[in-house]
């Protein structure tokens, strides 16, 4: 190395694609990791019966992009590996392809221009979480994910289901409720945000919670009645 | 509410031998611990695993926390075992322990079982023993010495300082809205809690990203750091120790096809199914406990 190279250079932080300076990205990702991590705690706190803990990641995904996203999602993992142990280290996958989904859809795909189209890409965002944690959950935990979906999974299982579709169906149910809320309470974050940071993006305002809670309820139930016939169908050639 | 609370796990100081070792080291066994954990189905190794790392806490002066840290295996791992039991993961015919009506409990899962709960475990228990024994800073540095990039080392790092900062602005938060005549709890809380203390976080950013330019976050050249860490020989002894065991009994079990010896112990009828409805009941029983304590006023 040479001597030159030693000394440092101050320089002004380049901006990126999203006009913000790189300073401001790298202050806004431990944030957003920071609030996902809270935001967990918050929903304890207020005894709400979903987790809420990829706000962080939804917001990061679609303001700053989708990609920024997935890192906040690997850094919350690995942050409460450091926090709680390294049981929640394998789901650090979850929180990627749920920011890789928020941050495309908004931003490539326009799923954020109307109230419908923002709640499809809630309920795929939910959809494509079970499709990767369902695998981890069966094979590092063996189906067990220590709350209270788990005396779900255990009821498919003594109707007959397998273990995958039982982790399957019970948290498929966990995760609509969690990732629609969780999409929705990330909107009126979003719009509440400095206009600095959301100039770029096309979305559209935010919505009051009421109605998008009795339209999660109506999906759940919806859910709950097809996994439950699906569950009971697997056990009957079984008997 | 309790939200002041500091963080679940986090360092307990001391002085103690295990302290004192190089976090470089301290990584390398946790490392190697969940490679060997899932290298291996031989419940004798993830056992002794576990018994190793729990040993660890006596001399680093950490049992009551590190027994506090576990509890999180109260409700994964009764759950873990009852699920097994009733869904083996081996291939049929399965041997049945008990049976009532179409419901049927088999011996065959439990070993599986346990080798999943001894990985979770083990690892669990090797990686509190790290973040209890390891001051952030001395792992971050000792991270950057590793090559691993400034600016991740910084968002990891600042990170863990923003938690408890968040978790006192929410208690603050939901004190003054409180006194606004808000629901302390249920859906409808929820925007008049998150957005404020959502969208404060965010705005502060902006005054941080001010101050981070203004000392030339982004400038090139070689980055110091306040606390220094060495590493002695006797780190690099437990190090390649660690190092040369953990991997070589991964290696081992690979070669063996992940040495399982499920066919070498049987479960007794009886025990398994006794076995069952314990987990079930815990597991149950935390449930309940967890409904009763949020329902309480």
């Amino acid at each position: 190395m040479s001597e030159a190279s030693a000394e440092p250079t101050l320089k002004k932080s380049k901006l990126n694609r999203n006009n913000l300076p790189m300073t401001l990205i790298v202050t806004l990702i431990p944030v957003s990791v920071a609030l996902n991590i809270v935001g967990g705690y918050i929903a304890s706190a207020l005894r709400l019966p979903v987790y809420l803990d990829m706000i962080g990641t939804a917001i990061s995904a679609i303001v700053l992009g989708p990609w920024w996203g997935a890192l906040v999602g690997v850094l919350t993992n690995t942050g409460s590996a450091l926090i709680s142990g390294p049981v929640s280290l394998p789901f650090a996958l979850v929180n990627v392809v749920g920011a890789l989904l928020w941050g495309y859809g908004v931003r490539s795909w326009k799923l954020g221009r109307t109230i419908p189209r923002f709640f499809l890409l809630n309920v795929i965002v939910a959809v494509a979480c079970t499709i990767v944690a369902a695998p981890i959950i069966v094979l590092v935990f063996g189906g067990a994910t220590g709350n209270a979906a788990d005396a779900l999974t255990g009821t498919f299982l003594a109707v007959g289901q397998n273990l995958v579709g039982s982790v399957f169906s019970s948290n498929i149910l966990t995760s609509l409720a969690d990732k629609i809320i969780g999409g929705f309470v990330a909107l009126a974050i979003i719009e509440a945000l400095p206009k600095s940071l959301t100039a770029n993006i096309d979305i559209v305002k935010a919505t009051p919670l009421k109605g998008i809670l009795f339209a999660v309820a109506g999906i759940v139930i919806g859910v709950l009645i097809v996994v439950i016939f699906l569950a009971i169908q697997a056990g009957t050639p079984a008997a | 509410m309790s939200m002041q609370a500091a963080l679940p796990v986090a360092l307990i100081p001391g002085n103690s031998i295990i302290h004192r070792i190089n976090p470089i080291t301290k990584i390398v066994w946790v490392v190697g611990y969940i490679v060997l954990a899932f290298a291996t189905q031989n419940i004798i190794i993830l056992g002794v695993m576990a018994v190793f790392a729990f040993m660890l806490a006596p001399i680093a002066g950490i049992t009551r926390p590190l027994l506090k840290g576990m509890l999180i295996l109260v409700p994964i791992g009764s759950s873990l075992i009852a699920l097994q039991i009733i869904a083996p993961a081996v291939e049929k015919p399965w041997t049945p322990a008990w049976e009532l009506g179409g419901f049927v409990i088999y011996t065959d899962g439990l070993y599986y079982g346990l080798v999943l709960l001894g990985r979770i475990v083990a690892s669990l228990i090797i990686a509190l023993v790290m973040v209890m024994t390891t001051h952030p800073s001395d792992l971050f540095t000792s991270l950057a010495k590793l090559k691993m990039p400034y600016i991740l080392n910084f968002m990891s790092s600042m990170t863990l300082q923003l938690i408890p900062v968040f978790q006192r602005e929410f208690g603050i938060i939901m004190s003054a809205q409180k006194s606004r005549g808000m629901k302390g709890s249920g859906f409808a809380a929820v925007l008049p809690s998150f957005v404020p203390v959502f969208v404060g976080a965010i705005e502060r950013v902006q005054q941080l990203a001010i101050s981070l330019e203004s000392r030339g976050f982004g400038s090139d050249g070689h980055k110091t750091s306040y606390r220094q860490v060495r590493a002695r020989p006797l780190d690099w002894i437990i190090g390649v120790l660690g190092f040369v065991v953990l991997i070589g009994l991964s290696v081992i079990s690979i070669l063996k096809g992940l040495w399982n010896i499920s066919a070498l112990i049987t479960f007794p009828g009886p025990f398994v199914a006794g076995l069952f409805f314990v987990c079930a009941a815990v597991f149950v029983g935390f449930l309940v406990l967890i409904a009763v304590f949020s329902f309480k006023k």
